[in-house]
């Protein structure tokens, strides 16, 4: 299992990694290859919080919707 | 040697009549039988129905039958686009049972090209992965140093050109899979417009990501084929010229090239070589009468969130069943990436689509003041196939992501060598469906260097 997530703090952030690889549907891929799925989960938050920057709600989302004839 | 001639020579040869489909499909053949237990480009080669194809393709051609520069020339094919009949693994345990009922739209379109499909490609598995060696198949080598890989995801590609195997091959792009290969191997490769190749029958990645695209040793092989892949395009008449081919004589004299330096300089810091390599560059398109300048773009690193997170939700979407009933089945790096997605919400995708909206902005908006962008691709050279840790980080030094996000047509060159003996490689980037100014660029420097006729020294 990863170091990283060792200590108190982590375990933590283990635990709920677990919950959300289990409502994800991964109980097999948690079995067998627990330190992928530690491993994604850490790259996905690592992800999420990088994307901190302002987004203006009000503008028109692109690619729009379009209607299907 | 006719495993270096371009694709663009062949069809003047079958032209003139001085060659013939079947001379040069024999000659590829026996050079693919000689290296490629030490290249691994292939996954699937029928060496029968190659030249079945040449044969026909001959006596069509010279009963004066031909259906344009493309047929009796062979491309490779990366095996995610389905051909009827065929195999389509993805470089993959988890496809091996999976056969084409038909087509991808893009080999209906090759096909009448007289174009023949030369064999299916090998690839990082599902084009995410690496050069793994937990595969059904072996990874596919570099052939300017077969200890190093040859880029990916469009691995085969790469390697099955620079080899000398084939003149042509289409790749796949979705965080640059085409131009990755390109600039490892020391080729040129376009990721076109998003929709201006269909990926229909293309196995998808990231739907919104997703392209196709054309690889050759020659940014006139690159047109000619484009030019056969846009057939059964559903882009807009109007967005699609005549042939891709119009300008490649034209220089690029008056053009506006903004150089975004940032990228390489300040965003991350690429190898001292590849910088080199980009101001080498810049200089050449100075000399032949650009107007060279450096522009500013948000930072990579916004780009590379956006894209990420588009990616990794789109990817999971079409891999989540797959995941969670045999994990087994695929290799560990495109396991831990594409098991990313299962931790991201529908908002961090709702977010990163807002985002893109933005920077695709930016990125319009400069071109407002200039025809065409100049950027690093690889920050560096290839590394060892066999260093994981080096692959892992090296991978994702790149500026190659924002244009999949955007959509903006880029064109990977070879700009240098290393002093390691690797390629160097630069892009360029035009706007949305003006591949034919981009091409345009790239033919002006390739004709100033000599980068693209530089072939590795094989065994």
């Amino acid at each position: 299992m990863n170091t990283q997530i060792s200590n108190a703090n982590s375990n933590s952030e283990s635990d709920d990694i677990k919950t959300l690889a289990r409502l994800a549907g991964l109980e097999r891929a948690m079995l067998h290859f627990p330190e992928d799925v530690y491993t994604a989960a850490q790259t996905a938050l690592k992800i999420r919080a990088s994307l901190n920057l302002p987004i203006d709600n009000t503008a028109e989302l692109w690619p729009v919707m379009q209607v299907k004839s | 040697m006719m495993h270096w001639m371009t694709a663009s020579e062949m069809s003047q040869g079958y032209a003139a009549g001085t060659l013939s489909p079947v001379t040069v499909i024999e000659a590829l053949l026996s050079r693919i039988d000689a290296l490629e237990p030490q290249y691994r480009a292939f996954i699937q080669l029928d060496r029968e129905a190659a030249l079945q194809a040449a044969r026909q393709a001959e006596r069509e051609i010279k009963a004066g039958r031909s259906l344009g520069p493309m047929h009796g020339v062979p491309v490779g094919i990366k095996d995610i686009i389905d051909m009827k009949g065929q195999r389509t693994s993805c470089h993959s345990k988890v496809m091996l049972d999976h056969v084409a009922a038909d087509d991808a739209s893009v080999i209906t379109a090759l096909r009448a090209s007289g174009a023949i499909l030369f064999g299916k490609l090998a690839l990082h598995e599902f084009a995410i992965g690496g050069p793994s060696f937990d595969l059904p198949f072996p990874p596919a080598r570099n052939p300017w140093n077969l200890a190093h890989h040859p880029g990916g995801s469009s691995s085969g590609s790469g390697t099955a050109l620079a080899a000398g195997f084939l003149p042509l091959a289409l790749g796949t792009d979705t965080g640059g899979s085409v131009r990755h290969p390109a600039a490892a191997c020391g080729l040129a490769g376009l990721k076109p417009t998003y929709d201006l190749v269909s990926r229909r029958g293309v196995y998808p990645l990231s739907i919104s990501l997703d392209h196709v695209g054309p690889m050759a040793r020659s940014v006139q092989d690159v047109a000619l084929l484009l030019d056969a892949m846009v057939k059964t395009s559903s882009a807009p008449q109007a967005c699609r010229p005549e042939t891709y081919s119009k300008d490649l004589n034209s220089g690029v004299k008056g053009l506006r090239i903004g150089f975004i330096r940032h990228f390489h300089e300040k965003d991350e810091h690429a190898d001292p070589e590849v910088t080199r390599a980009l101001n080498d560059a810049c200089d050449v398109f100075r000399k032949l009468g650009a107007e060279v300048k450096d522009v500013t773009l948000p930072t990579l690193q916004e780009f590379s969130a956006a894209q990420k997170i588009i990616l990794m939700s789109e990817g999971w979407a079409i891999h989540a069943r797959h995941l969670r009933n045999r994990p087994q089945d695929y290799a560990e790096m495109s396991r831990r990436k594409l098991l990313c997605g299962a931790f991201l919400s529908a908002g961090d995708y709702v977010h990163a689509m807002q985002l893109r909206g933005s920077l695709s902005d930016a990125v319009n908006q400069a071109f407002g003041e200039v025809d065409l962008l100049l950027a690093a691709n690889s920050f560096d050279p290839a590394c060892r196939i066999d260093d994981k840790q080096e692959v892992v980080r090296t991978y994702t030094r790149q500026a190659r992501v924002p244009f999949n996000l955007t959509g903006h047509p880029a064109l990977a060159m070879m700009s240098g060598l290393s002093s390691t003996g690797l390629p160097l490689s630069l892009q360029l980037i035009g706007k949305n469906y003006d591949e034919v100014t981009l091409l345009r660029a790239g033919a002006a420097f390739e004709k100033a260097t000599p980068w693209h006729t530089m072939h590795p020294e094989l065994a």
